[in-house]
């Protein structure tokens, strides 16, 4: 059995209590639970984020599994309480609130009104516009979006880039999933694990996608 | 007119008509002109001055 202590003073020893203190206090939210947000949520949760806001309509299918965090009996389970079963599994303690919603741009707002970071982790591009324009707009917390990680192109095409103060993007930027270019877990992970990292950047105060300007 | 950081010698025109010019499609498309972001629903009405610096990031699909 972990206990809260035990499970916080594991954190504290393998990351510094610097960074356990202002890693334990931030709120992320992900809006879509696919092949990125699952896999950005499981990351977070593991390395002992505060709250997670999960937002996702979609039930879990077999055609998920090839890149996503869910397991074969998570098949036909609302995606928000079959990704709540495995954070469970990786940190007990984690505050989660999910969704069973579209996100739209009526509600987008709203439902991340607690968070200091979303996360875009949509599929299609109208989603992805619909939240990034409300979000920038709003230009009160900063989005880390994603674009571009379909196929087996190589992985160092895969950038994080600043758009602009409080916009990031992660992915080759062009490559579309198609029939030649399918969805696949290698390249979906790294996408999804340059978001988890810039999101972790932000929580430790890093603003810029470089390194020139950290110690 | 700066276009993602390139120079076009463009005139004035809507967002919308830009958007078409460099055929984006406007549904996977967010845009800043001169630091601000300007919705969808405004590209069409929205005039691109031709001194403007505008960014556009087109969105592909994959999630």
């Amino acid at each position: 059995m972990v206990t809260k202590e035990s499970f916080e003073a594991y954190l504290v020893e393998r990351h510094s209590l610097e960074v356990h203190e202002k890693v334990s206090k931030a709120v992320v939210g992900i809006a879509g639970l696919g092949g990125l947000g699952s896999n950005i949520a499981l990351d977070l949760a593991r390395i002992g984020v505060g709250k997670l806001v999960l937002v996702d309509f979609d039930c879990v299918e077999l055609s998920n599994i090839n890149r996503q965090a869910y397991f074969i009996e998570h098949i036909g389970m609302k995606k928000v309480m079959a990704l709540e079963q495995l954070i469970r599994k990786v940190n007990p303690f984690v505050v989660l609130e999910t969704h069973n919603v579209r996100v739209n741009r009526e509600n987008a707002k709203d439902l991340f009104s607690t968070v200091d970071i979303v996360v875009e982790a949509f599929d299609n591009p109208p989603s992805k516009v619909a939240l990034t324009e409300t979000i920038l707009m709003e230009g009160k917390k900063p989005l880390v979006a994603a674009s571009g990680m379909a196929g087996a192109l190589s992985s160092n095409s895969i950038v994080s880039r600043k758009v602009r103060n409080g916009f990031y993007l992660c992915g080759d930027g062009v490559t579309d999933s198609s029939q030649s270019n399918g969805l696949m877990a290698p390249r979906v992970h790294v996408a999804s694990s340059h978001q988890a990292n810039m999101v972790l950047r932000l929580i430790l105060g890093e603003t810029e996608v470089d390194d020139n300007t950290r110690i | 007119m700066i276009i993602n950081g390139e120079t076009y010698e463009y005139a004035d025109m809507t967002l919308q008509r830009l958007i078409n010019k460099l055929a984006l499609n406007s549904e996977a498309i967010v845009a800043e002109v001169n630091g601000e972001i300007i919705p969808r629903i405004n590209f069409d009405s929205y005039i691109v001055d031709k001194e403007a610096a505008v960014e556009l990031v087109a969105f592909v699909g994959g999630g």
